[in-house]
């Protein structure tokens, strides 16, 4: 999968690099002095190296944690985001990771101590519990079998109990939560939507059905769930089709192990939206009912706010009210 | 479209025979032309490669083409004929490196190189040598996005078998063995140029349109975007020169393009 590595200078001899490099001895390794010198350049195709990206292994500096918006969590008041890796397996067409990079290789940050010291510098903090939220600029678990995140994290959220973990991810690999007893502050959220738009969007994505059964599997294992419905896509036969995938994902799901379910538009930053559309100049989704407002780009307001009201209601349908959590968009 | 850049006439000739490629008789630099490749000779030295490609710039300057430096190099550990492709070129004394993304499934070995203005004597292990490759690269990334340009090397010398015993003639003989290889690398890099390239189709109807009425650059961008998403969402561009038959309004044009696409525009 992976056959070529560029290794930044100051990971060289990092255990994790080492482990890395065993696990792919055929690649070839080019040295790096800095990641950015080989993510950074401008001039670079996202769409062709997406068809082969690269790996690049590097040491995250600087600021390791990220605040995020209130409204853009489940339910905690301190919310934080951090990336052990930049970049995604899949190839989901919404997805801002292609409008924000120059560059499609993965790039995986080995130094998980640093990122441990700082949540639990963050977690002690306040009384309250911290949320920390590993999905933002990649997938948690589509990379596990060359990173390891999760093997590493996954013990260490469960030594600390004040600092909660969300995995969001659209892969189907429950190998790393078979391997320790479940523990309630880490929640496994699956991003979903309907089939349809799954197979017209999300490309190398595992199929909509095996995803639905993984994430059962995992409540059954006594894991916390979520469903992400973000973004919500407009698209024909709408109501039924976002109905038909609710009631698929609720079929033999035992609801006590249902953390949160969120929802919320299609909804890009206005310079990510330009870049895409120049990227997949051919691309349906992009020629969808779309105006800018302020900084972004989204769905026509009355649609947004139609489309997101029959999801609202499908949901609510389905689940309890407390478990529902919109994520607002900052748009005008 | 692929313009290949090669120092020296005796690595050119195999591939000037494979692709019939016909000369043209140009100056300063020797150019032979295909349907779908250039070739050009740029002689040894990253000078004369930059200028080469600054040349086939400025007279083809088409965005998105692929560029491919091809020829022979030192290496410090491959055998002789060995083809390697460059996913690391540094230059003799200076900062500047270039990484060309690596996007083929073509199996070739990837490796360093250095591009230096004299010949190389001392090999390092791993290392392949050129005189040419990093100002190519240089030059040629500014005109086409960096997956679209790359090097390609066939190892001619190395620790076992210096350069002082290397003859030029043995030059033709490495790239004719490699030929098969190297024409799968052109047919990849064009495929991805072509997969970049702006249709056509939608810049064609763009202009008709455009002649029909005077548009402002605001408007005339409207109607490109109208057109490219019409497309998209799989409208027939020539249903769309059809609904705007002997409009001349440049706002009633937008308009009743907007009205006939609209409807497409939730995903199926």
């Amino acid at each position: 999968m992976i056959d070529l590595i560029y290794l930044e200078k100051s990971v060289r001899d990092h255990p994790g690099t080492l482990e890395i490099l065993d696990r792919f001895p055929k690649a070839t390794v080019l040295p790096c002095s800095h990641y950015k010198e080989v993510f950074n350049p401008s001039g670079q195709s996202f769409r062709l190296q997406k068809k082969k990206p690269s790996l690049i292994l590097a040491r995250q500096t600087g600021k390791l944690l990220h605040p995020i918006p209130r409204s853009y969590g489940v339910g905690g008041e301190r919310n934080f985001y951090f990336s052990h890796l930049l970049n995604c397996l899949y190839d989901c067409r919404y997805c801002f990771l292609q409008g924000m990079y120059p560059s499609a290789h993965y790039v995986h940050f080995v130094n998980y101590e640093d990122f441990q010291s700082a949540i639990l510098r963050e977690t002690v903090q306040s009384e309250d519990p911290s949320w920390f939220f590993s999905g933002y600029d990649c997938d948690s678990l589509a990379l596990e079998s060359v990173t390891g995140f999760a093997e590493r994290f996954i013990p260490f959220f469960r030594k600390n109990p004040k600092a909660w973990l969300e995995l969001r991810t659209k892969s189907c690999n429950l190998g790393p939560l078979q391997t320790i007893d479940p523990f309630p502050n880490a929640v496994i959220a699956y991003s979903f939507t309907p089939v349809e738009v799954s197979r017209q969007t999300e490309w190398k994505v595992p199929p909509l059905e095996a995803r639905a059964k993984a994430m059962k599997k995992a409540a059954e294992m006594g894991w916390q769930v979520g469903w992400r419905i973000d973004p919500v896509v407009d698209c024909a036969d709408f109501k039924d089709r976002y109905a038909r995938l609710f009631d698929s994902l609720m079929k033999n799901l035992p609801l006590e192990k249902l953390h949160s379910v969120s929802l919320g538009a299609f909804r890009m930053p206005s310079g990510f939206f330009k870049k895409m559309e120049r990227t997949y100049p051919e691309e349906p989704l992009f020629a969808g009912k779309l105006q800018k407002r302020g900084k972004v780009v989204a769905y026509e307001k009355n649609l947004e706010q139609e489309r997101l009201a029959i999801c609202k209601s499908l949901i609510l349908e389905r689940i309890p009210p407390e478990k529902l959590f919109s994520c607002e968009s900052p748009v005008i | 479209m692929i313009n290949l850049m090669i120092a020296l006439p005796r690595e050119a000739s195999p591939l000037i025979g494979h692709y019939r490629l016909k000369r043209e008789n140009t100056v300063p630099h020797p150019l032979y032309l295909a349907d779908r490749i250039r070739l050009i000779v740029s002689g040894i030295g990253q000078e004369k490669a930059a200028r080469t490609v600054e040349y086939l710039k400025e007279r083809f300057p088409e965005r998105n083409q692929g560029w491919l430096n091809l020829g022979i190099a030192g290496h410090g550990t491959m055998e002789i004929g060995r083809m390697f492709v460059a996913g690391r070129i540094l230059r003799f004394g200076k900062q500047e490196v270039f990484h060309p993304p690596q996007v083929y499934h073509l199996n070739t070995q990837i490796s360093e190189l250095t591009t230096s203005d004299e010949p190389v004597h001392d090999y390092e292990k791993n290392m392949g040598y050129d005189m040419e490759a990093h100002g190519f690269y240089k030059a040629a990334c500014e005109a086409s996005t960096r997956e679209l340009v790359q090097v390609l090397k066939i190892v001619s010398d190395n620790p076992q078998s210096p350069l002082s015993d290397f003859r030029p003639q043995k030059a033709t003989r490495l790239i004719e063995q490699n030929m098969e290889r190297i024409d799968k690398w052109i047919e990849a890099i064009e495929l991805a140029s072509e997969e970049i390239k702006p249709c056509a189709m939608i810049d064609q109807t763009w202009n008709e349109l455009l002649e029909q009425a005077h548009f402002t650059a605001t408007r005339s961008h409207q109607l490109h975007t109208l057109l490219r998403q019409g497309r998209a969402l799989g409208v027939d561009l020539t249903e769309i020169q059809e609904l705007c038959r002997e409009v001349s309004c440049p706002k009633l044009m937008l308009a009743r393009i907007e009205e006939f696409i609209g409807p497409f525009r939730s995903l199926a």
